[in-house]
């Protein structure tokens, strides 16, 4: 991962510095200021000069001695906690992080290495935090966006990720995020589009280049994956990423003929390297050479026995060469490996029917019906289910209900096309049928988030406080940077006069989707219930900082003006403006 | 999507994919050889499209030409040459389709009546064959062995059974012959057969998709099954309901009885059925079944001889590819491409795979031969009706199909989808493999088309295989053969007498020069279309040729020593009749 820290002075890679303590010798100036000035200041910038030296032990030493003549100072609490991580020690430099931090809280750079610290010994979840104050320091930090998106996209929190990077300035790497976000969720159309604008800004930017091509092949839209590969890689012709994803997308298409030189001459320079041998075995097998295939594909294998595509390849190749024992052995790997692929099922069938064991082989071409049969299947769901997203898009719920029950018909343990027919109902306005659909949902799957939360949303609705506020607690149990969640739940709990849990819920809702205008006016709201007015204040200003117009903003704004100049106000902040949970 | 790890990349074999350069550098050695092997040979036929001259200038309607928003407009349709007034030349049959919202002028099935001067007339008018729907495949069969030959067409809608009158008309009987279905049907492939050798015709008709056009899903690059690289084009068939397949069982009385159930072959549930032809697979002298499935396993129903069928294509070799992938299986030829007496499949299939050529074991099933024939560098077109048949008359039967794409959206977006390209043709090289010959076999090879079915026959009866083509939205194409001087040939016609009167199922084993050629009389062939019923064999230089018959009966004729270049008659049971003699083309 590329991370964005480029105004840190060292490198945090944990490189040990050269020189010892012992011979710390700084440049002759700063040596020569210590030594008339022993000031805080002084040993700061001797210990600045060592860490761009690289000598971190040197500059630990420095400036461990700065914070002993200013123990207050949060920068050299900071520069120390740098140098102690660079030199590998990850520990000490996050007590010294924490130290920066508790000086200064506005100190943006101290909370971001304080993540990255954390996220090094991995300690997600302390990690995450940081960069969240981060983020309430500063909502446009783009490395702690970075950060924050990365996490939760490796937690599978795609709609977290979505929602925090949905209006973001423009980044390389959000941009790619935003991508990765969409496509993990399935939503390949809106990850190109991100990737597209991006790219039409930038026409230059490799990495948002391969990326594109990535989600492009992801959506079967192979021709323009090729065009833009091509593309890209007359612009960087000696890019070695971009070279390896244009082989690869050749072999994806069985276009042997421009594949095998490349892949040939990547086997030249990297001998050992799996893809040059994987890729060049494949084509080797397409192209009826099976030998040599054999050779690499092996080789692939002993690098990554657990490679589906590899063992399937090698078991096709002895295949042709009447090796059938060891085609089996190959075979039944790939099987093990993925036994959804249907076309192992096809050729383990094959060697088996060869191998004169014919009741087994009758049994793989049962599995190859079946997978073959979910394939169609799935087909059908998923163009049912298409159908009744335009339909929704339209306007046409009764229709999009009706579309999304045959393709529930089709796949009936798709819980996603449960939830999808839960909102179609919601618009219908069947709250009943919504309700059970939500409950079917959460049958099928049991820690689905948004359904948690909508179905608190709909018992709400209901009346049933309990049961709403165990579903918002469901859902943030599921997916607890679910900045939705965090705002319904508080609002339900404002709602019953829990003003100090309400608040709690709220602060975690803007610390995970800073640009969650709403929830900045809950908490403004409910802050104003306690009446910690500069605090309620504070939280108008940050939902009017996102979004000017926020009439709700404006409104309690007012009224926090009129409240401040009086204590005891006759409208209630938190009853004009707390929203319901939505 | 996950960037740093490129593990996670697995090979797609969904399509088999590939680029027109790969596909011809793809197996350099395997062309250039093919190729010289080629030019080794003596000249091959040459093809002139005649349509105009001959009076087939009527556009077929099918469908709009610019963005297709349903399946339906898509598929259709196929032809016929076919001999409705039994004067010994093949008369023309062209199914055709309208729009969706009306129905133009011109629109609707066009029957065209031979003058055997090289000319053709319209006899739609008279002949009630002409009503316009989305018509989209056509058996040819005397169901009711009255001697003339009547015609089933298959609809999106409802199909129809068409009783030839003997005076130039046709009377729809579907109704009194207990044909109509329930609902609206998406019928395709449909072939006449005697599955129960007694003697009359049956009828099995597939389906390919459910379909319901106030339901139907439209183009969408958010649905997978409604876009293709990326272009928003019609839905399906992926993604849309697979209906199941009838087989109707004639009761001798003009009538038919719905024995789909009873017989098995609605249980099968699992492809969107195209073209099907009745073969004996397993040469027990016992029709089978075998349906082109797009995007699903093809299938192969094989006769218990108790009245019931058992699907078996996948064991057999038929059902995908030799990788096994679905394959977009559209039309099926038959023919003996090797000469070893038993009959070979060539089907067609989609843009961006090889079509398919399946070599008869003797023993009921087929190694698929695509890559080591050298058919399969050919992947650049969608392509449809086709054939297994020698063109040249040298002997040795030679593969031709013709193409046209599903997306005309697609070639505005990228060049190498155009919505029109040529027919294609490989020489047999009598080894095994094949060469794409293409435009060395005439003007014919340059023109692009959408095409969709084609039909075999020889109109000008001049002893060799001209070919009539469907394209969508223009005239036809009439592609007369003129064969190489020199090669002989032999023509087979067939009337049964304990057998069915067309002869549909009859095994014909031609002897000639030590090779052994087999064909069987079909009632459909190609793409939903019918060749004519005389079976056409090439000699080469064999002056004679010794003809054996095994008909649907299971009566085994034998005739020997037969000249060449004429047409033979056989009536099952009687002998070699006299029939029409060929006149022999100045060379």
């Amino acid at each position: 991962m590329v991370h964005k820290l480029t105004i840190l002075v060292f490198v945090l890679l944990g490189i040990e510095g050269t020189a010892r303590a012992a011979e710390c010798k700084g440049s002759e100036e700063l040596e020569a200021q210590v030594q008339a000035h022993p000031s805080a200041r002084a040993w700061g910038a001797l210990g600045g000069w060592f860490g761009e030296q690289h000598q971190f032990s040197c500059a630990i030493t420095a400036f461990q001695r700065a914070i002993g003549l200013d123990p207050t100072s949060a920068r050299m609490h900071y520069f120390l906690g740098l140098s102690l991580y660079s030199s590998g020690q990850a520990d000490a430099s996050i007590a010294e992080l924490r130290r920066s931090v508790a000086l200064d809280s506005n100190d943006l750079q101290a909370r971001l290495a304080l993540g990255v610290a954390y996220h090094q010994l991995g300690r997600a979840a302390d990690a995450e935090k940081a960069w969240e104050g981060a983020l309430a320091i500063d909502p446009n930090s783009t490395t702690a966006l970075d950060w924050l998106a990365k996490a939760r996209i490796a937690e599978g929190q795609f709609g977290a990720a979505i929602e925090l990077l949905s209006s973001v300035p423009p980044d390389e790497d959000l941009t790619i995020d935003l991508a990765l976000a969409y496509s993990q969720s399935g939503k390949f159309d809106k990850a190109a589009d991100t990737l597209s604008a991006a790219l039409a800004n930038s026409p230059n930017a490799l990495r948002i280049g391969s990326a594109l091509a990535t989600v492009y092949v992801q959506s079967h839209r192979y021709q323009d994956a090729t065009n833009l590969i091509r593309a890209t890689l007359n612009a960087h012709p000696n890019d070695a990423a971009t070279e390896l994803l244009y082989l690869r997308l050749l072999v994806l298409q069985d276009d042997d003929a421009d594949a095998q030189p490349i892949a040939q001459k990547m086997l030249a320079a990297h001998p050992q390297d799996f893809d040059a041998l994987y890729l060049s075995g494949v084509i080797e097998n397409d192209e009826q050479q099976y030998a040599v295939a054999i050779d690499h594909l092996q080789a692939a294998s002993r690098l990554n026995p657990n490679h589906y595509d590899v063992r399937f390849n090698l078991g096709t190749a002895y295949a042709h060469q009447k090796q059938n024992d060891a085609a089996r052995e190959q075979l039944e790997k790939a099987v093990t490996l993925d036994p959804s692929k249907a076309e192992a099922h096809f050729h383990l069938a094959q060697v088996l029917r060869a191998l004169g064991q014919t009741t087994d082989a009758q049994a793989q071409l049962k599995l190859f019906e079946q997978c073959q049969q979910a394939t169609t299947t799935l087909a059908l769901g998923q163009t049912k289910a298409g159908q009744a997203a335009q339909a929704l898009d339209a306007g046409n719920a009764t229709q999009a209900i009706s579309l999304y029950r045959e393709a529930i018909e089709a796949l009936p343990q798709d819980a996603v096309l449960e939830y999808d027919l839960a909102l179609a109902l919601e618009r219908a306005s069947d709250a009943a049928g919504e309700r059970a659909a939500l409950e079917k949902t959460l049958r099928l799957r049991p820690r689905f988030a948004e359904a948690e939360n909508q179905l608190g949303l709909v018992t709400a609705r209901a009346g049933e406080v309990s049961a709403a506020e165990q579903h918002f607690r469901n859902a943030l149990a599921a997916a607890p940077s679910y900045a939705e969640a965090d705002n319904n739940l508080g609002t339900l709990l404002g709602q019953q006069g829990r003003d100090r849990e309400a608040e709690a819920f709220l602060r975690s809702a803007v610390s995970a989707n800073p640009r969650f205008g709403q929830a900045w006016v809950n908490l403004a709201a409910t802050l104003a219930s306690e009446s910690m007015f500069p605090e309620a204040c504070a939280a108008v200003e940050s939902a009017l900082r996102i979004d000017p117009r926020n009439a709700d903003a404006l409104r309690l704004r007012e009224m926090l003006a009129g409240a401040a100049g009086g204590e005891h106000s006759a409208s209630s902040p938190s009853s004009a403006s707390a929203q319901n949970p939505r | 999507m996950t960037y740093s790890d490129r593990r996670q990349w697995s090979r797609r074999r969904l399509l088999q994919t590939g680029a027109m350069a790969a596909a011809q550098a793809s197996a350099p050695n395997l062309v250039r050889a093919a190729h010289t092997a080629s030019s080794l040979l003596p000249p091959f036929s040459q093809f002139t499209d005649v349509a105009a001259q001959t009076g087939l200038t009527q556009p077929i309607m099918y469908g709009p030409t610019g963005e297709v928003p349903y399946i339906i407009e898509s598929m259709g349709g196929g032809c016929a040459f076919f001999d409705y007034d039994n004067d010994g030349w093949v008369d023309i049959f062209i199914l055709g389709g309208r729009l969706l919202d009306s129905i133009p002028s011109g629109s609707g099935n066009r029957l065209y009546r031979n003058n055997r001067d090289g000319t053709f007339t319209d006899v739609t008018a008279k002949s009630g064959l002409g009503d316009p729907g989305w018509a989209n495949g056509v058996c040819v069969g005397d169901y009711n062995n009255d001697g003339f030959e009547d015609l089933f067409l298959t609809y999106y809608g409802h199909n129809r059974l068409y009783r030839n009158n003997g005076d130039g008309t046709f009377t729809d009987v579907t109704a009194q012959a207990g044909l109509l279905h329930s609902g609206n049907r998406f019928g395709t492939g449909c072939t006449f057969l005697d599955y129960n050798c007694d003697g009359h015709l049956d009828l099995f008709v597939a389906n390919y998709v459910e379909f319901d056009l106030a339901t139907a899903p439209r183009p969408s690059i958010h649905v997978a099954t409604c876009s293709y690289q990326g272009v928003a084009v019609y839905c399906g068939p992926r993604g849309l309901s697979i209906p199941t397949h009838a087989l109707y069982r004639n009761n001798g009385d003009g009538t038919f009885t719905d024995v789909s159930e009873a017989s098995g072959i609605d249980k099968v549930k699992t492809s969107y059925g195209l073209t099907a032809v009745s073969l004996d697979v397993d040469e027990d002298g016992w029709p089978d079944i075998l349906v082109a499935a797009d995007s699903t396993p093809s299938l192969l129903f094989m006769n218990n001889h108790d009245g019931t069928f058992r699907e078996e294509a996948l064991i057999r070799g038929l059902a995908v590819s030799s990788n096994g992938q679905e394959m977009a299986g559209m039309g099926i030829a038959s023919g003996d491409y090797d000469l070893d007496g038993h009959i070979d499949i060539f089907k067609t299939h989609y843009q961006l795979q090889s079509n398919g050529l399946y070599h008869a074991t003797g023993r009921g099933d087929f190694d698929d031969v695509t890559v080591e024939s050298g058919i399969g560098v050919e992947r650049r077109f969608v392509s449809w009706g086709n054939c297994i048949l020698d063109l040249d008359n040298d002997g040795w039967p030679d593969i031709f199909y013709v193409t046209g794409n599903v997306y005309p959206e697609l070639e505005r977006v990228f060049s190498r989808f155009p919505a029109r390209s040529q027919p294609i043709l490989f020489r047999n090289l009598r080894n095994g493999t094949f060469a794409e010959i293409g435009s060395e076999a005439g003007p014919a090879f340059a023109a692009h088309h959408c095409s969709r079915g084609c039909a075999f026959g020889d109109f000008d009866n001049d002893g060799d295989v001209d070919i009539l083509v469907m394209n969508q939205n223009e005239p036809p194409s009439l592609l007369r053969n003129d064969a190489p001087p020199g090669n002989n040939w032999i023509k087979v016609r067939l009337e049964g007498t304990k057998s069915n009167r067309s002869a549909i199922g009859a095994r014909v084993l031609v002897r000639y020069g030590g090779h052994v050629q087999a064909q069987q009389v079909m009632s459909q062939s190609s793409y939903l279309s019918a060749n004519e019923p005389r079976l056409h064999f090439g000699l080469g230089s064999e002056g004679t040729a010794s003809v054996e018959i095994h008909w649907p009966s299971g009566t085994v004729e034998n005739y020997k020593t037969l000249q060449a270049n004429q047409l033979v008659t056989i009536h099952e049971g009687i002998g070699v009749v006299k029939g029409r003699p060929f006149s022999q083309r100045s060379k």
